[in-house]
């Protein structure tokens, strides 16, 4: 076991290497001279200029370079932004929290809602109502999270908040009255991203359950004259959660790519919402920050469910 | 004796005469504090500033807060921009100009609490030439020497006379000496000034980077506390989101970045007020006429440039793209300069024949009849154009341009980049076409000027426009005092740039501004914009109505 | 009843076929729209649906049908070429791989659990921002990042294959390696991969939106993505601008849909576990 965890750490640690590097390459093939833009000021001579690239550490060889970045990753150093000359881990942090409070809900509700519409599909197998909810889950995974967003701001304009975290001020407001403005704010890019996960899960929930169901177990626990709501409740459903966790982990992306979407549609002050704004203001330090952010947590979360899978299941030892 | 009814009735009636008086002229000077204190507005934005260190600050959002909240400048803007005291109460020159003497208010403070002096403006002046603060620096590069005799008396001194004085400490922003004087050198040049303090009638609270700022108010400001408690400007990262909070009641106001559709619609809400104001601000397409030899040689024919020109329609452009809220560009010194611009200069008129003609005569033909003309070497009249990102609406104009543009012979290519690509193609080698941006200008026309000359090839001059003449012109008119003489050089300036057309200017932004009229009041109109950054009064006139 | 039956048993393939087919022929007969989509009008911005204007017009006066129809193309476009480009690419690792299963396929299942590893809509952000918003780069970024899916079912078929009789034969015989895999390996596992091209299609078409969407497109062409784009850029939420966003939409829903119906239903033919049990 010790064996195994240490081997999943191993390549985990890999992982995280080659998005660090990755990250460090793609900074240095851009067009454009980011530092001049950021000043805003072309009256700077290349006195003034060299001086600012030495205190963004632009001016030492690559591989000296490549070298500190590593070190200053390993620290959890992300360099300075170049909009807000903030450190870039600090900026990054502040965002990670606001989108875990949407994206935690949402991915629960698309769990709980997802498994619900995964099972009914998977138990009624071939009938319409199958087909039917087979239909309008693929809706729901063919539509852009999106353009889901914005017919919702569409309709439901005027009636709930359709932009940022809270009303202005309200951050500096006492906690019991903050929760409510939060809340208010929260709805609608809930129920959007909610929206869009559900789809994936009840697909995931269906194709594992499908094949679980198909397994000699169940065969015997049917011929045992076990109902079927039984089988289901104890049987199936509790197997089907094991590669399910496995599945989940593995679409972390998606989850990623849904909240990068309703963040910015809903203006919600997230990590997804970071990612945009240092794209259009060509802000590379935060980009590659939140980029790495995400990257980390992903490969994070597949190792956790590598973990508990193996503890879980005997039969996996690597 | 006994005193005679008479004589108490009279004195009866004069105290109360008197007394009535008096009561009245308390009521009144409480009426001169007749709006209430109180109110907090939240103003929206989609960019928020950099930092808030005003010798190096080049966005109008920082601008904004500088000239309205946190600092101030010895000369202020009145209502038609015109140079009026602030901190400097008078001035007086001597030796024919080459001396400046600035005599202060004596009750300015700074946040802190300490006094503002001429210590202050002396240090000001010296730090941003010592460490060569980008921002701020034209405005005291001229000067040669400053001496601070008492706390309220500033002596300037430059070498010769320059027209532009008034007008540089207009923009300069007194810094305080105790906060300053150990950020020097590097540290200088990249500080971000996370507390401001400063002298202006809002202090600093708190910035919550991609969130908010909030100010509130200076309850010491030497002019009295404004009537506003607090001042909120909240981000947010699209513009749809922007004006849906103001039209909810979530903010209050817009001040800047509003385009025509959204304008249109926000004017149906009863309780928004759209302003519209002249602007000192424009668009335009900037050819490289550079010797560098990285563009398409043609542009560096005047011909070609002025067909150019003709074939661009101004009208319809401001229609179509602006909806009318702009007018057509003429020349860099734009009509809402009344006292500069050249009213004898006459538009590019949209004339697609007199565009032909124009080409036809200098050489530029197709023979294999492909759409496009080529000058006597075969080159093409081929070129690209970068535009914005940040502007979509101008990658339609670019659209509508290359549509024109295809009737007199010449291809366009529109390439949407951002800023920084732009500016690196730019600086060092010049190596665009042309590309479609917008340059704010200042009330002096020295500035606007100083673009198209060779001084600042490499840095402000993006069409690499070289001409000693101009050059020549534009030092001459620094240093003429003389308003007609002044405005006479400056016009012919803008004529030799109209016959040498090294750029196209589209149009003259306005600037458009929206504003909860129901629940605030006091805002002050002038050209630039009801919140622009010459704008002192945006913060500190508003009140609340209740 | 031969046909009728037919019918009904592929009944969504055959729905997302007809509905492909309606694309198809609007994107190779864009002159079939009724204006022309360039063609800006100041007296028309962001007007309602009318009779002129059957889907209205967007902020520059621009008729929003025939701006969907021309559209279409390049939403088509850039599907197929990353499919094709991410099917390449998934095929080649995906044999390698499973052939070399000993040597060096090691490392390349290494790569594919790297490209597993990263979020995709941020990783493909992130390298069309450094690359530039052009529709090649476009391209080429969504087709270098959906791989994976193909790469892992190739390489476990070909895992399988490999352990064949009849390719044990071939080697006995003496076959080079490169001649099993092209004659033997490449075309066994093709009507494997064609089912799965072509959800990727379906994939590649919502990557391409979303990216547009998101400012990363390329602006010089006409795209369902860009069209959205423009309309969040614009005012047209305020004016609650409904022609403008829901025809765009509606079109990328009923394109990737019939992608994916197709798909479906020809995996279900091709791959015997996954038909009715």
């Amino acid at each position: 076991m010790q064996r195994f965890i240490l081997k999943r750490l191993v390549i985990s640690l890999f992982l995280i290497w080659v998005v660090v590097t990755l990250n460090f390459f793609l900074f240095r093939i851009l067009p454009g001279d980011p530092v001049r833009f950021l000043f805003n000021d072309p009256r700077m001579t290349e006195e003034i200029r060299q001086r600012l690239y030495a205190s963004f550490g632009l001016d030492k060889p690559l591989p000296v370079q490549y070298g500190l970045y590593l070190l200053n990753a390993a620290r959890g150093e992300l360099g300075k932004s170049f909009v807000h000359l903030e450190p870039v881990a600090k900026i990054v942090g502040e965002k990670l929290v606001n989108t875990i409070i949407l994206v935690g809900p949402a991915t629960l509700i698309a769990i709980i809602l997802g498994s619900l519409l995964g099972v009914v599909m998977a138990y009624r197998r071939g009938t319409t109502t199958d087909t039917g909810i087979l239909g309008m889950v693929l809706l729901f995974w063919a539509t852009p999270t999106f353009w889901v967003g914005l017919l919702i701001i569409v309709a439901f304009l005027g009636v709930l908040p359709t932009s940022g975290m809270f009303a202005p001020g309200a951050s500096y407001l006492p906690f019991s009255q903050k929760i409510g403005s939060l809340l208010s704010h929260l709805i609608l890019p809930l129920i959007t991203l909610s929206f869009a996960l559900t789809g994936q899960y009840a697909m995931i929930m269906r194709n594992t359950l499908i094949d679980i169901l198909s397994e000699d177990f169940i065969t015997t626990a049917k011929s045992r004259g076990f109902r079927d709501h039984y089988i289901l409740r104890r049987h199936a459903v509790p197997n089907a959660m094991l590669p399910m966790t496995t599945i989940i982990a593995i679409n972390i992306g998606l989850i990623m790519g849904g909240a990068v979407q309703t963040e910015t549609v809903f203006s919600w002050p997230g990590i997804g919402r970071l990612m945009y704004d240092s794209i259009l203001t060509r802000d590379y330090p935060v980009l590659q920050g939140s980029f790495l952010v995400m990257a980390v947590c992903m490969i994070m979360a597949n190792f956790i469910a590598d973990i508990l899978y193996g503890f879980f299941d005997p039969r996996v030892r690597y | 004796m006994k005193k005679s009814p008479f004589f108490s009735t009279v004195f009866l009636l004069v105290f109360a005469a008197a007394a009535c008086v008096a009561a009245m002229g308390i009521v009144h000077s409480a009426a001169a504090a007749d709006h209430p204190y109180g109110g907090v507005m939240v103003v929206g934005w989609t960019q928020e500033p950099k930092h808030l260190f005003p010798s190096m600050e080049a966005t109008i959002q920082a601008g904004m807060l500088h000239r309205a909240g946190l600092y101030e400048t010895l000369v202020g803007f009145s209502p038609d921009l015109k140079p009026v005291p602030f901190l400097a109460k008078s001035w007086q020159t001597e030796d024919g100009g080459k001396k400046w003497i600035f005599n202060l208010v004596d009750k300015a403070k700074w946040h802190d609490g300490k006094p503002l002096t001429a210590a202050d403006v002396k240090f000001t002046i010296e730090y941003v030439k010592k460490n060569q603060l980008s921002s701020a620096l034209p405005y005291v590069a001229d000067i040669s020497r400053v001496e601070a005799p008492d706390d309220t008396t500033v002596e300037v001194y430059y070498d010769e006379p320059i027209a532009a004085v008034l007008s540089n400490f207009q923009y300069l922003y007194i810094l305080p000496q105790a906060h300053f004087k150990n950020i020097t050198g590097e540290a200088a040049l990249s500080y971000t000034n996370p507390n401001p303090v400063g002298s202006g009638p809002f202090r600093f609270v708190n910035w919550k980077k991609s969130s908010e700022i909030v100010l509130k108010a200076n309850e010491d400001y030497w002019q009295g506390r404004p009537y506003l408690d607090m001042v909120i400007f909240k981000y947010y990262n699209n513009k749809n989101s922007l004006l849906l909070a103001l039209k909810s009641g979530e903010i209050h106001a817009i001040p800047w970045e509003i385009s025509v559709i959204a304008a249109e619609e926000l004017k149906k809400t009863d309780s928004i007020k759209v302003s519209v104001d002249e602007n000192i601000y424009y668009r335009w397409i900037n050819f490289n006429v550079s010797d560098f030899g990285q563009q398409n040689p043609t542009l560096r024919d005047r011909s070609v440039r002025l067909a150019l020109n003709h074939a661009i329609d101004r009208p319809y452009l401001c229609e179509l793209i602006h909806s009318g809220y702009v007018t057509p560009g003429v020349q860099i010194v734009q009509p809402s300069l009344k006292l500069w611009f050249n009213k004898a200069l006459q538009p590019y008129a949209f004339n697609l024949k007199l565009a032909n003609d124009i080409l036809d005569k200098a050489g530029y033909t197709d023979k294999d009849a492909d759409g496009v003309r080529k000058s006597k070497d075969g080159v093409r009249l081929e070129y690209d154009v970068l535009t914005l990102q940040r502007f979509p609406e101008e990658v339609r104009a670019a659209e509508h341009i290359r549509g024109t543009w295809e009737k007199i012979g010449v291809k366009l290519n529109i390439q949407v980049v951002d800023g920084a690509t732009i500016l690196s193609k730019l600086f060092p080698n010049y190596e665009q076409d042309m590309y479609l941006w917008g340059f704010d200008g200042r009330p002096d026309p020295t500035f606007i000027l100083g673009l198209t000359t060779t001084a600042q090839i490499q840095n402000y001059n993006g069409a690499g426009y070289s001409n000693p003449v101009f050059d020549a012109l534009y030092e001459l008119q620094k240093k003429t005092t003389d308003l007609k003489r002044r405005q006479y050089i400056v016009g012919r300036m803008q004529s030799i740039l109209h016959e040498d057309a090294p750029h196209a200017v589209l149009y003259n932004m306005s600037s458009i501004a929206a504003y909860n009229a129901n629940k605030f009041d006091g805002f002050v109109r002038m050209p630039t914009g009801t919140f622009s950054n010459l704008n002192a009064f945006s913060l500190k006139s508003v009140y609340e109505l209740k | 009843m031969q046909i009728g039956k037919l019918i009904k048993h592929n009944l969504s393939g055959l729905v997302g076929l007809l509905v492909l087919a309606v694309f198809v022929v609007l994107s190779f007969f864009p002159q079939m729209a009724p204006h022309d989509p360039h063609r800006m009008d100041k007296d028309k911005i962001l007007q309602g649906p009318s009779t002129e204007h059957l889907l209205g017009t967007d902020e520059v006066g621009r008729d929003i049908l025939s701006l969907v129809i021309y559209g279409a193309r390049i939403s088509l476009l850039v599907g197929f070429f990353a499919a094709g480009i991410s099917t390449l690419i998934g095929v080649t690792i995906g044999i390698f791989s499973g052939y070399y299963d000993q040597s060096w396929g090691q490392p390349l299942m290494r790569l594919t659990d790297v490209f597993l590893a990263v979020p995709q809509l941020p990783l493909m952000l992130v390298l069309a921002a450094v690359l530039g918003a052009d529709i090649l780069n476009v391209i080429v970024v969504i087709g270098c990042l959906l791989w994976t899916q193909i790469a892992r079912i190739v390489r476990s078929y070909t895992l399988t294959l490999k352990e064949r009789p009849f390719i044990e034969r071939c080697h006995a015989i003496g076959c080079s390696n490169a001649r099993i895999i092209w004659l033997h390996i490449f075309p066994n596992v093709l009507p494997l991969v064609f089912a799965n091209a072509i959800l990727l299609v379906a994939s590649a078409i919502y990557y391409e939106v979303t990216v547009s969407f998101l400012g990363l497109g390329d602006p010089t062409h006409i795209s369902w993505g860009m069209m959205l784009h423009y309309a969040f850029e614009s005012a047209a939420i305020l004016r609650r601008a409904y022609w403008y966003i829901l025809p765009p939409g509606i079109c990328i829903v009923l394109t990737v849909l019939s992608f994916t119906f197709i798909g479906r239903r020809l995996d279900e033919i091709v791959n015997p576990k996954l038909r009715r049990r």
